[in-house]
Order: C-alpha cells, then sequence, then structure tokens
C-alpha cells in the first residue's frame, strides 16, 4: 500500500491518507521489525474480503435471531446478493522471503493518487453496503418484530376472549350460588325461626331481671307490668 | 362427714366450656334452686348436686367432731341427729322472706351458706367473678326473686339473673317452641308453653303438690294400716325413691322398718304407687290448663311435645300414665328427660354463657 522509492511527497500523501484509511510503514522499518513477509492485497481484493467478513457478520447475525430457517435462509439469501453481487477480481500476490531478496520490488499501486482514487470510492461503497445490509437486517428484524407482534396480539386477544369467557362463567356460578344461599336461609327462616331470636329471648330476659332489681329498688315501685315475662307480683 | 361432692365430669357436647383468660375471666354458673336438692353446672365442668338442707352442730362435742361451725348438704342430712337442720327453701322459694324474727334471720343464714357452698362448688380461683343464672318456681313471686338475687350477691355471686326453672330446661334441650316443660321437683311441680318467646305469666303454671307431698301422704297411708311401724320422713323419701311406681309391677316395696325397736320387713308397694299417682291428675290438669288457654290453631302443637324434667321425672311408668290422663283431655305424647337431675341447671348455665358479656357487667355494676 506504500512506495518506497517515492518518500518526499508521496510520505506527505500517505501521511495525510493514512489519517483516512490507515498508516504507511516504510520497508525498512518492516523489517527492523521483523516482518519477513508482506501481503499486498489488491482493491477488488480487499473489496472481496470485506465483502466476506460482512458475510461471515450476517450469517453469525442470522445464526443469532430467533428467527424460522427459512426466514433465516432468505435474510441470508437476500444479504448474499447484495454483499456479493460482485464477481471476483485477482487473487492477492504472495511475496516469498523478502529479507532474502531486497531489491524485490513490493507490487504496488502506480501512484499514489491513483490509489487514493481507487481507496475512497471503495471505503464508501463498504460503507453504502454496510448501510444497505444493516437496512436489510433492520428490515427483517421489524418484519420478524412484527409477525411476533401480531402473534402476540393474536394471542392476547385470544387470552382476553378466554378471560372473558370465564369471567362471564364466573359471574353465572355466583349468580346461581348466591340464588342457592338465599334460598338455603330462606329454608332456614321457615324451618327454625327461633334460631334467629335467640339473642332477642336473652335481651329481654335480661331487661326482666333489670326490671326485677328496678322494682326492688323502689324506682319503679309503682308500675308492676314492666317485669315483662318472667314471674309475677306477690 | 364432709359434703358429698358428685363431681362427675360433663361432656364437652353437654356443654360448652367458656376459655378462661388467666385466673381473671368470669365462671359462668347454672343453678337449680330446688326445695329438697339444688344442682349447679360451672363452665369449668364442675356438676354437684347437693341436698338443700344447712346444719349447726349443736353442742362444743359436736362442733369438735365436724371441725367446722356450718355444715351444707348431704352431710347434714348424714349427720342429722347432731346438728341443728335447717331447709332455707319451702316451695321452691327461699323461706326466710315470709317469716319474722329469728326464725326469718336463721333462714336467710341458712340461704346464704347455701349459696355460698354452691359457689364454692364452682371452683372459682380467688380473684374469679362468678356470673350466675338460678333457676326459680315457674310462679315465683318479684320478692322471691329479688330474695335469691340478694342472697346470691351476698354469697359472693357478682352477677345474678333469675329464670323460671321449667324456661331453663326448654332452653337446655332447645325445646323453645312448641313444647310443654313439666318439672316436678319436691316443693313444686313447675309447668310452662313454649311458643317461641320469653314465657310470660300466663304460660307457666306451679302445682303446690308434688315429691314433699307424696312423702307425706305415703306416710299417711302407712300409719293408716300399720301404725305400730316406725319410721321418719327421711326413709320414706328413700324407699319412694327407690321403688316409686304408678303402674302395677311384679317387683314389691319391701322395706326394712323398726316394728316396737325390731327391724321388720313390710310390703309398702301399695301406699307408695297410690300416693304417686295422686300426682298423675295434678300434672294433666296443669298441661289441660295451659292448652286451653293457648291459640286454638296452635293447641296441638305444645300437648304433642310435653317434656318432663325434675326428680319426680323418674317415676317408674309416669310416661304412659301421663299420656293416659292427656288421652282422655285429647291425647297427647310425653317424653322424659335423659339427664333428669341436671337438665334445669344446664338449662341455667347454657343462658349464662350465650348471655352477652356486657350485660353481666352491666348487672354487675348495678347489682
Amino acid at each position: 500500500m506504500t512506495s518506497e522509492n517515492r518518500p518526499g511527497t508521496s510520505e506527505q500523501n500517505a501521511r495525510s491518507r493514512s489519517k483516512q484509511n490507515g498508516r504507511v510503514h516504510h520497508v525498512e522499518e518492516l523489517r527492523r521489525k521483523g516482518i519477513q513477509k508482506v501481503r499486498v492485497v489488491g482493491q477488488s481484493q480487499l473489496q472481496e474480503l470485506a465483502r466476506e467478513a460482512v458475510a461471515r457478520a450476517v450469517l453469525e447475525l442470522a445464526e443469532s435471531l430467533e428467527v424460522s430457517e427459512e426466514t433465516k435462509k432468505s435474510l441470508v439469501g437476500r444479504a448474499q446478493e447484495t454483499i456479493l453481487k460482485e464477481s471476483r477480481e485477482e487473487l492477492p500476490e504472495i511475496i516469498d522471503e523478502p529479507a532474502m531478496k531486497p531489491d524485490v520490488q513490493l507490487k504496488t499501486p502506480s501512484t499514489d493518487a491513483e490509489s487514493t482514487a481507487v481507496s475512497l470510492p471503495m471505503a464508501l461503497q463498504d460503507q453504502e453496503m454496510l448501510k444497505e445490509l444493516s437496512r436489510l437486517i433492520a428490515r427483517d428484524w421489524r418484519s420478524e418484530l412484527n409477525s411476533v407482534q401480531d402473534s402476540h396480539r393474536a394471542q392476547v386477544e385470544r387470552l382476553e376472549m378466554r378471560i372473558e369467557e370465564l369471567t362471564r362463567a364466573l359471574r353465572a356460578t355466583d349468580q346461581v350460588l348466591t340464588r342457592g344461599k338465599e334460598e338455603k336461609g330462606t329454608e332456614d327462616l321457615v324451618l327454625m325461626p327461633f334460631d334467629h331470636k335467640k339473642e332477642e329471648l336473652l335481651d329481654q330476659l335480661f331487661q326482666a331481671n333489670v326490671a326485677l332489681r328496678e322494682i326492688s329498688s323502689g324506682l319503679d315501685s309503682e308500675d308492676g307490668t314492666s317485669m315483662d315475662g318472667e314471674g309475677r307480683s306477690a | 362427714m364432709n359434703m358429698k361432692l358428685n363431681k362427675n365430669t360433663q361432656n364437652e357436647s353437654d356443654i360448652g366450656i367458656t376459655p378462661v383468660d388467666g385466673s381473671t375471666a368470669a365462671i359462668k354458673i347454672g343453678i337449680d334452686l330446688g326445695t329438697s336438692r339444688s344442682a349447679i353446672c360451672s363452665s369449668k365442668g364442675e356438676r354437684l348436686v347437693m341436698a338443700s338442707v344447712v346444719g349447726w352442730p349443736k353442742d362444743a362435742v359436736s362442733a369438735k367432731v365436724f371441725g367446722r361451725r356450718v355444715l351444707v348438704g348431704d352431710a347434714v342430712l348424714e349427720n342429722r341427729m347432731a346438728l341443728k337442720t335447717c331447709f332455707p327453701l319451702a316451695n321452691g322459694n327461699l323461706a326466710f322472706s315470709g317469716k319474722e324474727g329469728q326464725e326469718q334471720e336463721t333462714l336467710r343464714k341458712a340461704g346464704l351458706h347455701l349459696f355460698s357452698a354452691l359457689r364454692m362448688a364452682a371452683n372459682p380461683n380467688e380473684k374469679q367473678a362468678v356470673h350466675a343464672v338460678i333457676g326459680a318456681p315457674a310462679e315465683a313471686t318479684r320478692e322471691n326473686k329479688q330474695a335469691i338475687i340478694d342472697l346470691a350477691r351476698e354469697a359472693g355471686i357478682e352477677g345474678v339473673m333469675v329464670v323460671s326453672e321449667p324456661f331453663a330446661v326448654a332452653y337446655a334441650l332447645d325445646a323453645l317452641e312448641d313444647a310443654m316443660v313439666v318439672d316436678i321437683g319436691a316443693g313444686t311441680i313447675d309447668l310452662c308453653r313454649m311458643a317461641g318467646s320469653l314465657p310470660g305469666v300466663e304460660d307457666q303454671l306451679t302445682v303446690f303438690h308434688a315429691g314433699n307431698d307424696v312423702d307425706a301422704r305415703i306416710c299417711e297411708l302407712i300409719r293408716e294400716k300399720r301404725p305400730e311401724v316406725q319410721f321418719s320422713r327421711n326413709m320414706i323419701k328413700q324407699a319412694k325413691e327407690r321403688f316409686s311406681s304408678v303402674v302395677d309391677t311384679n317387683k314389691r316395696a319391701m322395706v326394712r322398718f323398726p316394728v316396737n325397736g325390731k327391724p321388720t320387713e313390710i310390703d309398702i308397694t301399695a301406699e307408695i304407687a297410690s300416693a304417686v299417682g295422686e300426682l298423675v291428675p295434678h300434672i294433666t290438669e296443669g298441661i289441660q290448663k295451659l292448652v286451653s288457654s293457648f291459640d286454638p290453631e296452635f293447641q296441638h302443637r305444645i300437648r304433642n311435645r310435653v317434656i318432663v324434667s325434675g326428680g319426680g321425672s323418674q317415676v317408674y311408668g309416669l310416661q304412659e300414665a301421663l299420656e293416659k290422663g292427656l288421652a282422655e283431655l285429647g291425647g297427647g305424647n310425653v317424653e322424659i328427660v335423659d339427664d333428669p337431675v341436671y337438665a334445669g341447671a344446664q338449662g341455667a348455665l347454657k343462658l349464662a354463657q350465650e348471655m352477652p358479656e356486657e350485660y353481666w357487667q352491666q348487672l354487675g355494676e348495678d347489682q
């Protein structure tokens, strides 16, 4: 990606590009670092690699989605069409043992300007591609989400209907039980009327004893009839 | 020597046990105050029946023998030769209210000791209040009832209510409507018709011909037939309770009474049967009075359920004799209670327990 024989302006251009696309390294510097082999990757190959990486990411994303296999295949298929629509170009060249052949020239783009001219559109294409992929994924997600929501909505509606049916049944049961209880209460009233009067009877007995005391203490000595029920005067 | 305590524990199904909150919750008791015998049932499960009699040692010797200044209950009858005895009740009422002077004071003290003994039978704790419903004769006067309340209060019973004895029996049996209760005691026979409300004066009747009159009649008949035989009223009473019958049976009432100091076997079957049989017309007449004064539409209901309680209900053949007597007046069904001795006290206890607590508090404050 860089050129050894054109330091000067080319170095400045490389620096400026490195701000956008990466860093420029001298061959000597690479050698000092122990790098013996360098793969020179062409534009089309880089595009291919980018597509492969994106395709791999799409596959991983598709795997992670909780959707049917059919949907996954459809999603991946559409992604493949978009990502891999351009044919594969030249394969990358391998420079064997660069340390043994120090004079070997790395095959590089003809000029920095060309390199820059090619690199920028490639990045834009990748960005566009990723945006498209993102849109696709988002669309599929929305679609899946909608279907899931529809499914949930349908289930919720069915559940609500079922709850309503059960509520109606419950109300009907309550009514039947209440009616039965009222009827039973009426029967009890008829069969055992005195049970409901026991408190009244105890109260009468208490009042009779209170009256007895009052009469005895002279508070009500002239009214012997206030002793209702229990006993009679001498 | 000691008072015989018949502390039979009641069945839980018979009576509710009031939960006692520490030592301060009031004990509820029901008392059947009888001329001859009094019964008590308590919310702690105590039951006791005792002779309604009080005795004081005749002299210093007997006081030393008994070790106490006064005796109450069956112990008095057992040791009456060494005691001055007093029956505080006559015809179901406290006897002192109709007397004067020393006699009145003695009867009043006897009544007080009787109530004290009944209270102690409930076995209250030292600081525990006692609330009592006391059964009185159906036709007890206001003065009689007030005398009962005053004496019971003086004996340490904090809350007192008086109720007619047959009503207490009806309450015990839940026979609160369409029924007639006949309580045959020693001093009176009390009748009460139950029509679903608190019985009034018109619903109750007292027949003053009861167990003591039967005893007296048996004595008369034996004296008429065998004037040489020596016996006491108590001996006749015991024989009556053992052999009494109003129907002919093969069982003979054979007793050993002294004749000129020599124990002699005597047959008194006819005398007992005759005297006891004389009760039946009194009872059927009382039933008829109460039935005939009732709403004609419902007379058959109370006639068809005549419930007999009290010691007199144990007379053999009484049920058949009463039904026979009722047949002549239009018919009726008679049933004898299972527990005649305690039925009244148990009903009184039931009333005491079911009475709202605030009523007891009010009575305790006012009385």
